[in-house]
């Protein structure tokens, strides 16, 4: 499955950002494999408004099925739950982050 | 001619002034710009004839012709658009929205996107149309378009008074950018100085006529008149501090019906204003 | 570690006294207790009550603004008659962007059929991380007549919760814009008790219930602290009823002082140099950190 993290660092043991818009890094996995498809500064870092909504629109237009990172604000997280995305909120690793996703019921 | 009474901090007197500006010099009109707290309406007590709401159009999204093609969104600098093709669903964030009508322009299938008014504050005019103020609805992230909204509504008497927003930032400058002469009102404390600072700048950068009013003038300190002197800017006018001032303010009285000779010191004001702007 | 709690204070009207409230609690927490961020950044006066040595500075980038390539335009108007924002004007018979007032949204970059208008991003600020005598201090200075304060609010409270982050810090407290827009949604979002300074004077208590009606929009736990309250002990009186009856926390009360005054004139905070005032002031930290569920 298609895979959005917010990233603190550009490889698997880079740790799960602590802001889910604000997040250093933009990265995308494939959860079975753990291919990085992604891995990309964040654009919308320091943009000043609106940065959750801009942050669900790159997952959904990209066709993500899931997010992996913390807590997301109330307009990403309204947008992701339309799109269907499954937000998986977790803390450590991304490779931690993976192994728990792919175990989830 | 329009005046404009601005200070770079709030609390400094500037509804003070302005209010008894319009009610010392005959003929005069006063507009209350200041619409995230409007409050001259307190002490001059206006009888209000006309009020109506104002809208500024926001988009209306249609998802049964939309092809949730993304053109809005991308277009949207102000991210209030999210496009989900996989719910066949638009969602739009009117707080984030700012009314441009980028989305309709970018949009290719006509009728998807259509504008609606929303409502954003209300405009009050009293006095025979002398009286005009905006009060913006709580919520609401810009000032700006009601205040430019609200100047539709100014009469073209002889004198009118804006009662400007505080501060710097961009209301400020919308309310001042029409104005023949500012008045800037400051209090001789360090933060006042500080802020007359900044709104001085501003009044420089945008090439207005300008003069300072001290409120709570004392005569111990003279940080006020010290700042002036050395940026080169007339003093007009230093109202002492009073308790009495400060507690008939606090009821809602007008500086000018608790000091009834301050009314000469502002008719001189304004002739002194239009004299320096001919 | 979890994220800083957030304590901000504000008040409607501007001069009500936010500023000696929040200098004062700045002196009376630790240093090491709190990140100060000032989000007044329309009118930053906290600096100068703590005189703050400057470690870091950086631009603050604003909204992109139209820019017109003479050597393209064909003199059509198109970019006047779009633009929502009356920021075209023929001037001198060209076609001019007033950058005050472009809101930066594209429509006249879009609609131009020479493609001679381009976006340019503007600075419209900068931001600081200082120290200070009573702790690290993030704030800003907005360019006169710019735009986009509440972004730039929301970049200095971003930076202090990074500060808080680094530093092993629990707590930031805002000292919020007067008024009750853009700015101050910004500086209350998220916050998780907002004090609001008042004063009993008509305007103060007209625009109490104004600044309350945000805090209760953006579901914020407000409380209520009266500045000069003896100025007009009448509407005190129907200040401190109105909050029993919307059961917000009343803080406390501070009397009109001429040491306040003159302490303020010196560039200190009252709990310096009145030793009443820092007793007013001691309790309303109390009932802060009670509310706010911090040692």
């Amino acid at each position: 499955m298609k895979v959005f993290v917010a990233a603190a660092g550009k490889d698997l043991d880079s740790m799960v950002a602590d802001r889910f818009a604000r997040c250093p890094v933009i990265m995308g996995i494939e959860s079975e494999t753990g291919e990085i498809l992604e891995a990309i500064d964040n654009p919308y870092k320091d943009g000043t408004g609106g940065v959750g909504v801009k942050v669900a629109n790159h997952i959904i237009q990209n066709g993500y099925k899931a997010a992996i990172g913390p807590q997301t604000g109330p307009n990403a997280t309204s947008a992701l739950e339309e799109g269907g995305i499954e937000l998986f909120t977790f803390q450590g690793t991304i490779r931690d982050a993976l192994e728990a996703f792919n175990k989830r019921k | 001619m329009k005046v404009a009474v601005a200070s770079g901090k709030g609390g400094t007197g500037k509804t003070i002034v302005s209010t008894s500006l319009f009610l010392s010099v005959n003929d005069a009109a006063y507009i209350d710009m200041d619409v995230e707290e409007p409050n001259g309406a307190i002490f001059i007590s206006p009888e209000i004839e006309r009020e109506e709401r104002f809208s500024l159009p926001v988009p209306s999204f249609n998802e049964n012709i939309c092809t949730f093609c993304n053109a809005c969104a991308e277009a949207c600098v102000y991210s209030a658009i999210s496009v989900i093709p996989q719910a066949k669903k638009v969602l739009f964030f009117e707080e984030l929205c700012h009314s441009c009508g980028v989305c309709k322009y970018v949009c290719p299938e006509p009728g998807a996107i259509v504008e609606v008014p929303k409502e954003i504050g209300t405009i009050r005019v009293g006095n025979n149309g002398n009286f005009v103020e905006g009060t913006l609805d709580i919520g609401i992230p810009s000032a700006v378009p009601l205040i430019s909204g609200i100047k539709r509504y100014i009469p073209d008497n002889d004198v009118v008074i804006l009662d400007s927003p505080p501060g710097t930032s961009c209301p400020v400058v919308e309310t001042l950018k029409d104005s023949d002469y500012v008045i800037l009102v400051t209090e001789p404390t360090p933060f006042g100085i500080n802020d007359l600072s900044l709104a001085l700048d501003i009044v420089r950068e945008l090439e207005k006529p300008h003069g300072i009013i001290v409120n709570k003038h004392n005569e111990k300190v003279s940080l006020a008149r010290e700042f002036a002197r050395s940026k080169d800017v007339e003093i007009l006018l230093e109202i002492p501090f009073s308790r009495k001032v400060a507690e008939g303010y606090s009821k809602g009285i007008p500086l000018v019906d608790i000091e009834p000779e301050y009314r000469s010191n502002f008719k001189d004001l304004i002739e002194r204003i239009r004299v320096t702007i001919s | 570690m979890k994220r800083a709690k957030e304590l901000v204070i504000i008040s409607g009207k501007g001069g009500t006294g936010k500023t000696t409230l929040s200098g004062s609690l700045v002196r009376l927490l630790g240093k090491n207790e709190k990140v100060i961020c000032d989000s007044d950044v329309d009118a930053a006066d906290m600096f100068l009550l703590f005189e703050p040595e400057t470690e870091r500075e950086e631009d603050f980038r604003g909204k992109s603004i139209a820019v017109i390539n003479y050597d393209k335009c064909v003199d059509c108007g198109i970019c006047q008659k779009v633009c929502r924002f009356d920021a075209v004007a023929l001037e001198d018979g060209k076609y001019q962007i007033n950058p005050y007032s472009c809101d930066g949204c594209t429509y006249c970059m879009l609609a131009c059929p020479a493609k001679a208008i381009s976006m340019e991003q503007q600075v419209v600020g900068k931001w600081f991380i200082s120290n200070t005598d009573s702790g690290s201090m993030v704030h800003a200075r907005l360019k006169p007549g710019a735009e986009n304060s509440g972004n730039l609010v929301t970049m200095v409270k971003h930076q202090s919760h990074l500060l808080a982050e680094e530093n092993g810090i629990s707590l930031i407290l805002i000292d919020g814009p007067p008024g009750i827009g853009c700015p101050v949604t910004s500086a209350i979002s998220g916050a998780n008790l907002a004090v609001i300074v008042t004063e009993p004077t008509f305007s103060g208590i007209h625009d109490l219930e104004r600044v309350l009606g945000v805090t209760g929009h953006f579901q914020v736990s407000s409380a209520i602290v009266i500045n000069k309250y003896d100025m007009n002990e009448k509407n005190s009186r129907d200040i401190e009823r109105f909050a029993k009856e919307k059961d917000i926390p009343l803080l406390g009360k501070i009397p009109l002082s001429t040491c306040v005054m003159d302490a303020i004139t010196r560039n200190k905070t009252p709990v310096d140099s009145c030793p009443d005032i820092k007793s007013i002031m001691e309790d309303i930290l109390g009932k802060i950190k009670k509310l706010m569920d911090i040692q």
